[in-house]
């Protein structure tokens, strides 16, 4: 009974042929789909514009940092120095500020670049969500002048999403001629 | 469905499109909006930073056009502002007593950048370790030390070995490099048509010719062949010869000799290290020459291209090559393969006791009390982390360059020039102490013969350029006049130093001030050698110098007789039995001056920063 009452509400209605609901039913599917997708992969853009944004920020500042420092630095403590093999890590001989001589001390801990100051640790010079693939220092010497080849590698992964980017400079010690 | 069957849906009908749609677009917005604010703020960032650079630029600019000024002898300005692509650069220029200081701002669109210099008349030159040591290594005897004043630690940089004996001990760091470099565009390496050496007249002898890539003149260290052989050949040569208009000279620079058991009968690259090491000059053709004897049975091959693969060398061969006579070049202008390793030193550490981090390719029979940073190891105990698979450390060449010896020796030459010896024995001018000498050239020996008598000291007022030897004895003195106050007085030597019989060398009585003592002296390395001092070497030490900085560009430098001394920097060191290095860190930055008033010599950088 019901059925039938249902039926006679359905005609009386207009009602819709099981053709238009199954044409309502895929149209809705198919723009559902497609709007997911849209919005998922806005997402992943997103994601991949904050990443290298990311990286671009650490990189900025590593290497802003690194420039500055070698160009002011009076001599690079071998010893307490790996060139050539990743992790590297880069004691320069400076003068701070008030020119007083100071070590300053580059490295590598748990892919983060941090740095200390007459061997008191100072932080991490990078942003946290990005992570440091290989860090390497090159040792350049031509007898009258020293200078300093860095290259970094960095890579940043944001859900799903990861990307590796690579720099190089390479710094001349002011200080040495 | 059912539901939406359920519902009275006239009102409602693709309302679930909408709300998808809506939904979608407001994702879409939150991200858009998100996006390009972030973009907005990098691209703020990166115009900051690109306008920052320019004032950088602008800043460095100010700062060399003042550096240039001075070192042309121009007018230079107390102030002066330049611009430079819309960016200024405001220059101060502060002459003090011993220095030039100038500061530079730069301003670009209001980006501030500011950079200081500071330059003088002074050569800095740092020295941070106890003993650097060039290509020819460092040798220490029987409980010989390297240490530091208090808690300072000495350490030593050598571009050679480090070889130890028992009691030997380094406080600080022990770094052994190696200055070998392969020459990597004068080679051939393309093998394709066997050469028989040595087997049929008259392809006896064969050469190939090639210029060092390097611009400076260096040592050839080894040359490495594609060679293979037939049966045992015997009495084969490796000769490096100069050129002979276009063919190899018949006398050898250097020669090896090949021995079969170095070569395999199947083709591979064979090393051929010369014992005494030819030094080639650049833009100059040199020629590899393999002698070999003619035999039947045993002979080479030396494999060569099929083509011009090396456009400098070519190929030649010939029945003896010490003959004259010409030579026949290789069909095809074909180059037989080869490659070149200019340099010096070995990278090794041997039997010492490290207090601090020891780095060279091959670490024997040490102890090292921290990390160690290696290639191979054996019979060493390290107490730090272990680092396998290190690669070979840095070459490090001696601080002071040729260029700045020659500079020091003219500002000595221009105080006037004794032709004649001074000191004991001597012309009448120099042979009484005390004496005040310098800036002078002395054409002859100095033979500072205190004669036990503490008064009797030389003064140095300038730099001082001995061409002969000079010979400190007696209770003999060298000090640097108190004019010179924290800087340090210098003495170049051609011949060689020697230093004996409670001889005392002093600064000008102010921390920091040393006397230099340098050597120029060549060819004598501990074994042989003409116009040597004590067991072969170029400076000998042998009583205790707190007061000097001793430094030899191309020889031995032997400290011997229980001796303690502050620092040494050579091409080679040899410290004799119970011998010590207290390094003091006074020495780390040495300001060396031409004059005690610091007038004359010529312009460097001190010191550069960013403010």
């Amino acid at each position: 009974m019901t059925l039938f009452s249902h039926d006679q509400r359905r005609r009386r209605e207009g009602g819709f042929s099981l053709i238009e609901v199954l044409l309502y039913v895929a149209i809705f599917s198919v723009i559902s789909v497609i709007s997911m997708n849209t919005l998922f992969q806005a997402i992943r853009s997103f994601d991949a514009l904050r990443i290298s944004r990311d990286i671009n920020d650490s990189s900025v500042g590593i290497m802003e940092r690194l420039t500055r420092d070698i160009k002011g630095s009076t001599a690079v403590d071998l010893g307490s120095s790996t060139f050539d093999i990743s992790p590297g890590r880069l004691t320069l001989n400076t003068v701070s500020a008030s020119g007083t001589p100071l070590t300053v001390e580059y490295y590598v801990s748990s892919s983060t670049l941090r740095y200390k100051e007459d061997g008191v640790e100072m932080g991490s010079l990078m942003s946290a969500k990005t992570a440091i693939d290989a860090l390497v220092f090159r040792y350049i010497n031509s007898g009258s002048t020293i200078g300093i080849k860095i290259e970094l590698h960095l890579s940043s992964a944001r859900g799903g999403v990861t990307r590796v980017e690579h720099f190089y400079d390479t710094v001349l010690m002011r200080g040495t001629y | 469905m059912a539901a939406e069957c359920a519902t009275p849906h006239k009102h409602r009908r693709g309302a679930a499109l909408i709300i998808v749609i809506l939904f979608f677009v407001m994702i879409s917005l939150a991200i858009i909006q998100s996006a390009t604010v972030g973009t907005i703020v990098e691209l703020r960032t990166y115009h900051t930073l690109a306008t920052s650079k320019f004032s950088y630029v602008a800043a460095e600019a100010g700062v060399e056009d003042i550096f240039y000024r001075t070192i042309q002898d121009m007018s230079v300005p107390t102030e002066e502002t330049i611009m430079l692509n819309n960016a200024s650069s405001t220059v101060t220029v502060i002459d003090t007593a011993s220095a030039r200081e100038i500061y530079a701002t730069g301003n670009a669109k209001n980006e501030i950048r500011k950079v200081f210099l500071s330059i003088s008349r002074n050569a800095s030159a740092s020295f941070p370790y106890g003993a650097q040591v060039g290509s020819g290594g460092i040798v220490m005897r029987q409980n010989a030390k390297v240490d530091g004043v208090g808690l300072i630690k000495g350490g030593i940089y050598s571009d050679g070995q480090i070889v130890g004996a028992n009691g030997v001990t380094i406080t600080g760091n022990a770094i052994s490099s190696s200055s070998l470099v392969p020459d990597t565009s004068a080679s051939s390496t393309a093998c394709v048509i066997d050469e028989e050496v040595g087997h049929t007249n008259p392809n006896i002898d064969y050469a190939e010719s090639f210029v060092m890539t390097a611009t400076t003149s260096a040592p050839l260290a080894k040359v490495t062949l594609y060679l293979k052989r037939e049966g045992n050949p015997n009495g084969a040569n490796i000769r490096i010869t100069a050129d002979n208009g276009g063919k190899p000279s018949t006398t050898a620079l250097a020669t090896q000799s090949l021995p079969y058991s170095s070569v395999s009968t199947t083709y591979g690259w064979v090393d051929v290290a010369f014992a005494t090491p030819p030094t080639l000059e650049p833009a100059t053709t040199y020629w590899i020459v393999l002698d070999s004897s003619q035999d039947n049975n045993k002979y080479w091959y030396w494999c060569t291209s099929n083509a011009n693969t090396y456009t400098t060398g070519t190929s030649s061969l010939k029945q003896d090559w010490s003959t004259a006579g010409s030579w026949t070049a290789l069909s095809g202008d074909r180059d037989a393969t080869f490659k070149l390793t200019f340099g010096g030193g070995e990278s090794k550490i041997d039997q010492v006791t490290v207090s601090g981090n020891a780095k060279a390719d091959a670490i024997t029979d040490s102890t090292i009390g921290q990390d160690a940073y290696y290639q191979t190891i054996s019979g060493s105990t390290v107490s730090g982390f272990s680092h396998p698979g290190s690669p070979t450390p840095p070459y490090v060449p001696l601080p002071i360059s040729t260029t700045t010896i020659a500079q020091w020796n003219a500002d000595a030459t221009a105080g006037g020039t004794i032709n004649g010896n001074c000191g004991n024995g001597g012309l009448s001018e120099c042979n009484t102490l005390p004496l005040s000498l310098g800036p002078k050239k002395i054409a002859g020996n100095f033979d500072l013969d205190g004669g036990n008598d503490p008064s009797k000291v030389l003064t140095i007022t300038g730099t001082l350029y001995i061409t002969g030897n000079l010979i400190i004895r007696n209770k003999g003195k060298i000090k640097c006049d108190f004019a010179y106050l924290g800087n340090s007085c210098i003495v170049v030597v051609d011949g060689y130093v020697n230093v004996k019989g409670l001889a005392t060398l002093a600064g000008s009585g102010i921390d920091g001030s040393y006397v230099l003592l340098l050597s120029t002296k060549k060819g004598c390395l501990g074994d042989g050698g003409s116009g040597c001092s004590v067991n072969d070497s170029a400076i000998a030490i042998e009583n205790n110098v707190d007061g000097a900085l001793f430094y030899s560009t191309d020889s031995l430098i032997d400290i011997s007789n229980n001796a303690i001394v502050t620092a040494v920097l050579g091409y080679q060191l040899e410290l004799q039995n119970g011998t010590t290095i207290l390094y003091n860190s006074n020495i780390s930055s040495l300001s060396l001056t031409p004059t005690a008033s610091g007038v004359t010599g010529a312009w460097n950088t001190n010191r550069w920063s960013e403010y």
